[in-house]
């Protein structure tokens, strides 16, 4: 079920009704179930392998807290292998298998490769990854193991952040569970005040957006110049808003129910290097690398050049997490390769301070453009079909022309066009306005009539300028 | 209830009153009298208005008018005192009560010179799921339209269980059309095409009367067309399993054969029918309601008993499959419901025919 979709459009108030009328110990029943119709809508037959990895997670965790030593890493090892192999095999399966082949066959070797068809459960390595960091903070022992099988499989499959996150530990979910919550008016209405903003990113934004990078990135033919950075300048924010959308709609559901969820964007765009810009993006994936893979590497803790190893790896792997294709491995690597040259050039905003004494400001802003421009550099690989395809992209960059400019893009889309940009715009300022305080803290120190204003405009905006063609969001995939 | 919560209900009552308020404007301004959500409607009207002065016969309806009546081959197999120039108003799914609709903006346009228009029965249908947020079943309502919707469907001789999912998706669209789902945007993406020149014309037909025939569709479409995907799946889906034909015949041997109930008629639907029949009357227009061939049983029960108590002389029926064989036979056939180009010549020429023993 996607959250713009009809079927939300009932589903999410009768779920809040329910909940609310219920006694405080039935709703993680309510909650649960409806988390099941909600991850059914999809493949209804996958809940399955969601049961499985739950099932596996669960008498983990208990046996891990019920150990010691060993026995205890060896419970910690096989809950992990299981649930890395249930990954493995619905999104890795066809990879490595095709890789394998082409290098069977480049030794004249040949087998059947289509014996089995697969299909990608919806958010598997979302869920994959929830259930991997409870167990591993039950072995770090900062998270006791949940008893209650029913509210354990809840917090796997908690519906708003189920399918693209955020990706939560047990330890700032979990106990929520048994919380009781009164109908908290205004933590309702701030709930719905950030779905309605997610969704504005999503339906205005986003979706319209794609229309134009799918329009150049499928169709590379008939395109140059221009076409090829404004659609990937338009792919950054499209994924932005995208996923961002998604993930202030998942965190306000959330907080009409009552359970607070973590941050995860914050301002991305804004960053003035490529760390920051790695600490503001999907925060909860990145701070579960950072948590799971690369301190138990070493970290930072280590010679350069293992630090380094660590870095490239680490982003590696969150390439491959993105999707089973060499272009995210690539698009992963090719960020931890800018993290490893920044490091070695640290001196970097020093030199620029020295040598040509430039305004903070004016230093701000070219930090803040070249990071962009090397992060929209990197979503040509995550966004192109294959890697030809992205080269072709970069290589076709270098036609733009003034005389490109002299006459309209996108003749047919011109109206949508000028919209995406009127609206990146509109997003941009709030987002650096959001610098010190949230929006909606914002608009709500403003004026009775204002805030009305505000609020009324939000939604004729979704309701008038929003693309409903019912696109899945872009992180379902992964 | 604290007064915090009920303070809360009214907050979220008076906001949505606001929105819909402010919509209201909205539309008006932006999307008044315009089928922002169905472009090849927007196209006809277009196409029509141009020669407004030179048609006298309307056909208006849905794909079985569209893509089965050819003005030229009617205007020619017609009585030749009647010189009648014909235009083809049918497209797909132009059903109630939006082909009513449209039919009354045409009537109150002041520069129509039409003697005869001729409407195709349909029944009031209810919206599939799949189709519920699409623009296609949004952009036209009005609370008339709608109230009719609701309530031809629940005096219709469907099932319980089909009359309440009826009457809940013309509610959930009329509810969309309130919020103006989508409608800012769609408007100014339709004019913008239509003001870069890209306004799809070819709808129109070769000869701009509206008669696009699959078969002209199959050669001139752009083959990465939408909807010449749609098509060329029915085309073959129909050359893989012709035997729908023989379903259809078959429905229709029952229910001319079988006597059907005309005492209980859908009284809502017939009472509109009357009052269009009132209207071009006023207008000088004598509309002549049309029964068209290969419906199911369920549309057969229900139209036929209203076709019975239109008077004789506004309404021909071409759909006995006994009377007319021709028309369910497969080598005429395109499609699950449609005829070819072939079978499109017989058929207009079987209107004409009936039209001039209607007329004489």
């Amino acid at each position: 079920m996607l959250f713009n979709s009809f079927e939300f459009l009932i589903f999410f108030p009768l779920v809040i009704a329910v909940y609310f009328l219920l006694p405080h110990r039935w709703r993680w029943l309510e909650l649960l179930f409806a988390s099941c119709v909600f991850y059914m809508a999809f493949v209804p037959e996958y809940i399955l392998i969601l049961g499985l990895t739950i099932v596996v997670d669960y008498y983990a965790g208990i046996w891990i807290e019920n150990t010691q030593g060993k026995t205890k890493k060896r419970y910690l090892v096989i809950s992990i292998i299981v649930t890395c192999l249930i990954l493995f095999v619905f999104k890795y399966f066809y990879f490595v298998n095709d890789n394998l082949l082409l290098i069977a066959n480049f030794f004249g070797l040949h087998y059947p490769t289509n014996f089995i068809k697969i299909i990608l459960p919806i958010g598997l390595s979302f869920h994959t990854f929830q259930s991997l960091s409870y167990v591993i903070e039950v072995y770090r022992g900062k998270q006791k193991a949940e008893k209650h099988f029913g509210v354990y499989a809840l917090y796997v499959m908690y519906f708003p952040q189920l399918v693209a996150g955020p990706i939560e530990r047990p330890q700032n979910v979990l106990h929520q569970f048994y919380i009781p919550q009164s109908f908290d008016v205004r933590r309702i209405s701030s709930g719905l005040k950030l779905m309605a903003w997610g969704f504005f990113k999503k339906v205005v934004i986003a979706d319209r957006l794609s229309v134009f990078v799918n329009l150049v990135y499928n169709d590379m033919d008939h395109y140059t110049g221009w076409y090829m950075i404004l659609a990937t300048v338009f792919f950054a924010f499209q994924i932005y808003c995208d996923f961002s959308g998604y993930s202030d709609i998942a965190i306000g559901i959330s907080r009409v129910i009552g359970i607070d969820l973590m941050k995860n964007f914050d301002r991305p765009y804004f960053s003035q290097s490529i760390s920051e810009f790695w600490r503001r993006w999907h925060i909860s994936l990145s701070t579960w690398f950072k948590d799971y893979v690369y301190i138990p590497m070493g970290g930072n803790r280590v010679s350069s050049s293992r630090q380094y190893l660590n870095l490239f790896t680490t982003f590696s792997l969150s390439g491959i997490w993105h999707g089973a294709n060499w272009t995210y491995v690539f698009w992963g690597s090719l960020n931890g390769v800018y993290l490893i040259i920044a490091i070695l050039i640290n001196r970097y905003d020093s030199f620029f301070k020295t040598k040509f004494q430039l305004p903070t400001f004016l230093l701000q802003l070219w930090n803040t453009l070249s990071t962009f421009v090397l992060i929209c550099l990197a979503w040509v690989f995550f966004r192109a079909n294959n890697f030809g395809d992205a080269f072709q992209i970069i290589y076709k960059m270098k036609f733009a022309s003034l005389e490109q400019l002299g006459v309209p893009l996108f003749p047919v889309n011109q109206y949508d066009f000028n919209l995406s940009i009127l609206f990146i715009g509109v997003l941009m300022v709030i987002e650096y306005f959001q610098k010190d305080r949230a929006i909606e803290e914002m608009i709500n120190t403003k004026p009775l009539f204002w805030k009305w204003a505000a609020y009324v405009a939000l939604i004729l905006i979704i309701l008038n300028f929003g693309v409903f063609e019912s696109q899945d969001f872009i992180y379902f995939q992964f | 209830m604290n007064k915090n919560v009920l303070y809360f209900f009214a907050k979220l009552f008076f906001l949505t009153l606001l929105v819909l308020l402010s919509n209201w404007g909205i539309r008006a301004i932006i999307a008044n009298k315009s089928y922002w959500g169905f472009e090849e409607l927007e196209t006809k009207r277009h196409v029509f208005d141009q020669k407004i002065k030179t048609y006298n016969n309307l056909f208006i309806g849905s794909s079985r008018f569209y893509r089965q009546i050819d003005p030229i081959t009617f205007d020619k197999n017609i009585d030749s005192s009647f010189g009648l120039q014909s235009f083809n108003y049918g497209l797909h799914s132009l059903s109630p009560p939006q082909v009513y609709d449209v039919y009354e903006e045409i009537l109150a346009k002041d520069s129509l010179q039409l003697k005869y228009a001729f409407l195709e029965l349909m029944n009031v249908p209810q919206v599939a799921i799949v189709n519920l947020t699409s623009d296609r079943v949004i952009y036209w309502y009005n609370w008339q339209s709608y109230w009719f919707a609701v309530k031809a469907i629940s005096q219709s001789n469907r099932t319980i269980v089909r009359k309440i999912y009826g009457i809940f998706s013309h509610t959930f669209c009329y509810f969309e059309y309130l919020l103006n789902f989508k409608m800012w945007s769609k408007v100014n993406q339709l004019k913008t095409k239509q003001e870069s020149g890209n306004a799809d014309l070819e709808i129109a037909g070769k000869n701009l009367n509206g008669f696009y025939s699959y078969d002209e569709e199959m050669n001139t479409r752009n083959k990465a067309n939408f909807d010449y995907k749609g098509m060329l799946k029915g085309y073959n889906d129909f050359m893989n399993d012709t035997s729908s034909v023989s379903d259809y015949k078959a429905y229709s041997q029952l229910a001319f054969s079988s006597s059907i109930d005309t005492i209980n008629y859908n009284k809502i639907h017939l009472h509109k029918i009357q009052q269009l029949i009132e209207k071009s009357k006023q207008k000088d227009i004598h509309l002549i309601v049309f029964l068209p061939p290969r419906l199911v049983v369920e549309d057969y029960e229900e139209l036929i008993p209203i076709f019975a108590q239109i008077p004789k002389d506004h309404r021909i029926e071409i759909s006995n499959s006994h009377l007319y064989p021709e028309l369910y036979l497969a080598k005429y056939t395109f499609d699950f419901g449609h005829l070819n180009e072939v079978g499109a010549q017989i058929f207009s020429k079987k209107i004409a025919q009936e039209f001039n023993k209607l007329q004489h």
